[in-house]
Parts: structure tokens; C-alpha cells; sequence
């Protein structure tokens, strides 16, 4: 199968603020990583806040350039081709993003809203390309919402209103960024279908970017576990969350919340994600890790294909 | 259209802006209806009545020449409008302009404009007008021009500080992500979210252009031959009418000055209550 995205070993570093910062004090974002796509399948990237899941994101929506690594779409480098094909690449890579207050400009009709990324790109369309997908959206009669203001919808109508913003250009591929983290928990699942079916229909590619494993497992073929800029566990998604194997994933894994009989917590973790700086040496997980040894301090444990198609990055295995 | 008819329900319920709207509204009579109300050619001498005092016939009595001080009173109004509300227009645009382009570009622009705008805030601004005015020379549009272009800075600050934190909202992002330029994401998609601050911003810079061009007046700069509530002033105070005591010589002129000012600033005030909803007063 023919990957849409390609990721390899993609670097963000930010300077620290207000600070003269020698290059070993640079915060990395991301730190080295890899990731392919395949046609019409939803990858996802889960990590909690820091991990660098968002800084992906917005990488590879053309929003904020890596330090270093390629990102390439349908065999096309994103930052260092032409203008008019990153243009072209820009229309077909589209995201959604979390907070349905914020993505959508106050002062816009829906109408107005949905048609700025057809007009923008230059693209012919008519009417019933609005409707269209608003109807797709589950806003019907699309006629009653075409002429309000995001001030007179709920928020899961935004998002509604966001997710038809996304795929009304037929995008070749989409950045889901935390797309139901702000919604009613009643109405999260009902959501995913809707992304999943849109997303299956026109066969693009995705990926999904949540701090809840459970939604990953959910909707995505792949997860990739994010933790401080690096990939710390990689495989389908029934491996990594029923078979977890890094001290974090299992961690992650335990922290959905179940109903019924309360298990008791194989691993703990302690504190909270630091920056990343490079002055953590070896493993950056470890001073969290309840399995820390000596190793983990000196050594950088890279990614390892420990079973079939399941990488981790740990010095257990 | 809905947003409309709300804002005007909303402003029709803020005593502050009906009683601005109410000042501002009679002495925009005033100005139009001039020619209906005074009861003499505001320019016509009459060598006879040298500085008449008060009469059923002059209420407000006359001037050296024996000119009606009346007339002259409510034709004044039209020269302070006028000067007010373009320069107003022109400060406001500028401002707009110069606020939108250093919030949203940031860096050397930014830094180059609001080193501008600090000299402005910083420099007496009367003197300054005064020192240009006096070489540009005294018509009723260098008044404007010159009011207008040297009180946008504030107006720039404002703007500039409200396009900083909208330019970090996810929809501009959005924009970018489908290849807008930066052009259209400052006036279509920041331009809108602003305006709310504009038009309270739009009264005050007004209310300050009328006062300018008065006292600008007054000092001798500007247009002296034209009809001015600050040139009736200027002339009470250099025929010695202000030390002499004749207050309906110079009180009225005064006065107006004051409540039309007080009544844009009011205005201004309602429009920032009505479209900053923070400042909304809580309705049972």
C-alpha cells in the first residue's frame, strides 16, 4: 500500500524565551520522529500535554516549520518544494481542531465559514457543495444553519460546522487535533463515526491526536506514543493497548477510567512531564519510572521491533 | 441583519448612550438647521451695536463688529462637527490601520510603528500642531489632516493589543492552513472582531478633535475668518469682552464646546458597555 504521509526523523526545537540559550538548552518538541501513513488509514499520536503531539500537528498542516527532518505528502516534500506545490499540498492537508469556541471566526456566517477554504484555494463551487456537506455533518436542514453565527450554535454544532470546514475541499489527508477533548462525553463516540465514516467514504488518510488512549483505540489503525518529542511505543492498536509494554503506554492505558470492579494499578507514575532538554541523558521517561535502572540513565533506548509490527523504546526488552 | 436590530434594542436601553445620542443629535440640528434658527446673517455688521449687551432682539447681545453673537453661537456648531468627526475619522482609520499591521506582523514592523506611536503619545501634541498647522497654512482641511494625523496613537495601541490576542485564535490558523494571505486574514478575519472597540474608540477620538480644534482656534492657528465656537472665544477674550465680564459673550460658546464633547464622550462609552460584554450591566 502507497503511504500518504511520511514523516522522518522530524526535529522541532524552540529556543527557551528571554534567554542567551546555548543549543543544548533548546527545548525539543520533537525529537526524532518517524511515521508512515498509509492510504486511507487513521494513525494515531497520543501523549499528554508537552509530549509534542500538537507541534506534529501543526507540522504537518504547513502551520509551523520542523527544525530539521522531512515531512512528505502523496511523495511531496511539505517545506522544501515550490511555492505552488506547497500551496497545492496546503489545500489537500486539512485539520480540525480542538476547541469549537476558537476555530471558528465570531464574526462568519457557517456559510461563510465552510465556503473559506474553497474560496481560498482558488476552487469553483457551488451551492450544493455547501449543503452537501452539511448534511454529511448531520446539520439538516442545512438551509437553517447556512445564515447563523457560531454564537447561536451549541458547541457540538461547531464542531459539526469545523469538521465540514475540513472536508469540504476533499482533502487527501487530515490532522485530527484533540478533535472531541472539548465535547459532552455523550457525545464523543457519535462524533468519531462521523470523522470515521467521512474519513472511510473518501478514503483519506488521518491522523488523530488525542491525550486518551481510548479514543485512539477507538477510531485509529496505529498508535504511536509520544513522550517528550520521542516515539516511545509504535504498533496496531490492539497490540499497544492490550499488550502494553512501555512503562508509560501501560500507565497511559490505566488511566482510562473503567466501569465496574476497580483493578489495582500495576504501574505508577510519578510527577509531571518536564521540558525536554537535552540535558536529560538516556532514557527520558526515567524519572518517572518505576522500573528505572542503572542502564537507563547512560544509555538511549532507540526504537526496538520487540514482537511483530509492535516497537518499543525501553530497556526492559 | 439580527445583530443590528439586537445592538440597537441594547443601545435604545444604556441611559448613558441615549443621552449622548440625544446632545450629539441637537447639536447636529443645530449645525444643519442653522440657517432656520439664527435670527441674523451671523456675518453681517452693524457699526451701531458695538458690543450690545443682552436684548430681547441679541439675546446673547453682539460683538464689536455688531454681529449677532446668537447666530454666530449656532452656526458654530457646524465647523466643530465637521472638523470633529473627520479628524476623528481620520485618526481612527489610521490608527486601525497602523494597529492591525504591528499586531499582526510583529517583529521590526511592529517595533518601527509603536516607536512611532510612543513619539506621538510623548510629543505636546498642541504645540506640535500648532508649529505644522502655522506652515501648512489655515484651511479647514489642513485642520482636519492635521488633527487626524497626529492623534491615531492611541487609537494604534488599542488595536494592536486586541490583534495580539486574536491572532493566536485557532480560526486564524485555520486561514493559514489554507494558504490566506496576510492581507486578507488582518481585514477579513481580525478587521471584524475589532470594530467593537473601534466605534467607542471612534467617539472619544471625536470628542478630542473638537476640543483640539478649538483650542487650536483659540490660539490663533487654523481658519480665523470661518464661524468657530474656540474663534468667538479668541475674539471675546482679545476685545478684552472676558475681562470685562460680558459672560453671554463667551459662557455660551463654552459651554457648547463642553456638552458636545461630553455627549460624544458618553456615546462613546455606551458603544464600549454595549460591545464589550464584560462591561455589561446585569439585567433581571
Amino acid at each position: 500500500m502507497q503511504e500518504v504521509l511520511k514523516i522522518e526523523n522530524l526535529k522541532k526545537h524552540y529556543k527557551p524565551r528571554g534567554r542567551v540559550a546555548s543549543r543544548s538548552s533548546y527545548i525539543k518538541a520533537l525529537d526524532g520522529v518517524n511515521l508512515l501513513v498509509p492510504e486511507g488509514e487513521i494513525h494515531s499520536i497520543v501523549g499528554e500535554t508537552g509530549s509534542g503531539k500538537s507541534t506534529l500537528g501543526r507540522i504537518v498542516a504547513g502551520l509551523v516549520e520542523p527544525t530539521e527532518g522531512r515531512v512528505t505528502v502523496n511523495g511531496i516534500d511539505m517545506f522544501n518544494s515550490s511555492r505552488d506545490k506547497v500551496r497545492d499540498l496546503r489545500k489537500k492537508v486539512q485539520i480540525i481542531f480542538q476547541d469549537p469556541y476558537g476555530s471558528l471566526n465570531p464574526r462568519f456566517t457557517v456559510k461563510k465559514i465552510i465556503e473559506e477554504p474553497l474560496k481560498l484555494n482558488h476552487v469553483e463551487f457551488d451551492r450544493e457543495r455547501i449543503t452537501d456537506i452539511l448534511r454529511k455533518v448531520g446539520l439538516t436542514p442545512p438551509e437553517d444553519y447556512m445564515n447563523r453565527y457560531p454564537h447561536e450554535l451549541s458547541g457540538g454544532q461547531r464542531q459539526r460546522v469545523s469538521i465540514a470546514r475540513s472536508f469540504v475541499v476533499n482533502p487527501s489527508f487530515v490532522v485530527a487535533d484533540e478533535p472531541v477533548s472539548m465535547l459532552d462525553a455523550s457525545m464523543r463516540v457519535s462524533f468519531l463515526d462521523l470523522i470515521a465514516e467521512i474519513q472511510r467514504e473518501r478514503g483519506i488518510s488521518m491522523i488523530l491526536i488525542s491525550h486518551d488512549i481510548s479514543i485512539a483505540y477507538y477510531l485509529s489503525r496505529k498508535i504511536n506514543v509520544l513522550y517528550l518529542g520521542r516515539i516511545v511505543e509504535y504498533g496496531n492498536a490492539d497490540d499497544v493497548v492490550n499488550d502494553a509494554m512501555h512503562p508509560y503506554t501501560k500507565a497511559l492505558v490505566q488511566s482510562v477510567p473503567k466501569l465496574g470492579k476497580i483493578e489495582e494499578k500495576e504501574v505508577e507514575i510519578k510527577g509531571n512531564i518536564q521540558t525536554s532538554s537535552s540535558s536529560i541523558s538516556g532514557c527520558k521517561f526515567r524519572d518517572r519510572c518505576m522500573f528505572a535502572m542503572e542502564k537507563c540513565a547512560t544509555e538511549d533506548p532507540g526504537l526496538k521491533e520487540v514482537k511483530k509490527d509492535h516497537y518499543v523504546a525501553c530497556h526492559l526488552y | 441583519m439580527n445583530d443590528d436590530f439586537s445592538f440597537w434594542k441594547e443601545f435604545k436601553s444604556n441611559r448613558k448612550g441615549v443621552a449622548g445620542l440625544i446632545i450629539v443629535g441637537f447639536f447636529a440640528m443645530m449645525a444643519l438647521l442653522a440657517p432656520l434658527i439664527s435670527p441674523y446673517d451671523p456675518n453681517a455688521t452693524n457699526p451701531s451695536l458695538f458690543l450690545a449687551p443682552s436684548s430681547s432682539v441679541h439675546i446673547f447681545g453682539t460683538n464689536t463688529l455688531g454681529q449677532d453673537l446668537f447666530s454666530r453661537d449656532v452656526y458654530g456648531a457646524q465647523i466643530s462637527l465637521i472638523v470633529g468627526i473627520a479628524a476623528g475619522a481620520v485618526a481612527v482609520a489610521i490608527g486601525l490601520v497602523a494597529g492591525l499591521v504591528s499586531g499582526y506582523m510583529g517583529g521590526l514592523i511592529d517595533e518601527i510603528i509603536m516607536r512611532v506611536v510612543d513619539f506621538f503619545i510623548v510629543i505636546p501634541a498642541i504645540v506640535f500642531m500648532i508649529i505644522v498647522a502655522a506652515l501648512l497654512g489655515p484651511s479647514l482641511i489642513n485642520i482636519i489632516m492635521v488633527i487626524g494625523l497626529l492623534s491615531w496613537a492611541p487609537t494604534a495601541r488599542i488595536i494592536r493589543s486586541m490583534v495580539l490576542s486574536i491572532r493566536e485564535w485557532p480560526f486564524v490558523e485555520s486561514a493559514k492552513a489554507n494558504n490566506a494571505g496576510n492581507t486578507y486574514i488582518m481585514f477579513r478575519h481580525i478587521f471584524p472582531n475589532v470594530t467593537s472597540v473601534l466605534y467607542g474608540n471612534a467617539m472619544l477620538a471625536i470628542s478630542a478633535a473638537i476640543f483640539t480644534q478649538a483650542a487650536l482656534v483659540f490660539l490663533g492657528v487654523g481658519n480665523v475668518t470661518s464661524i468657530s465656537w474656540g474663534e468667538i472665544i479668541r475674539q471675546a477674550y482679545t476685545t478684552g469682552a472676558l475681562s470685562s465680564g460680558d459672560m453671554l459673550y463667551v459662557l455660551p460658546p463654552g459651554i457648547f464646546i463642553f456638552v458636545l464633547i461630553f455627549g460624544f464622550i458618553l456615546m462613546g462609552y455606551a458603544l464600549e458597555e454595549i460591545m464589550n460584554p464584560r462591561l455589561r450591566t446585569i439585567k433581571g
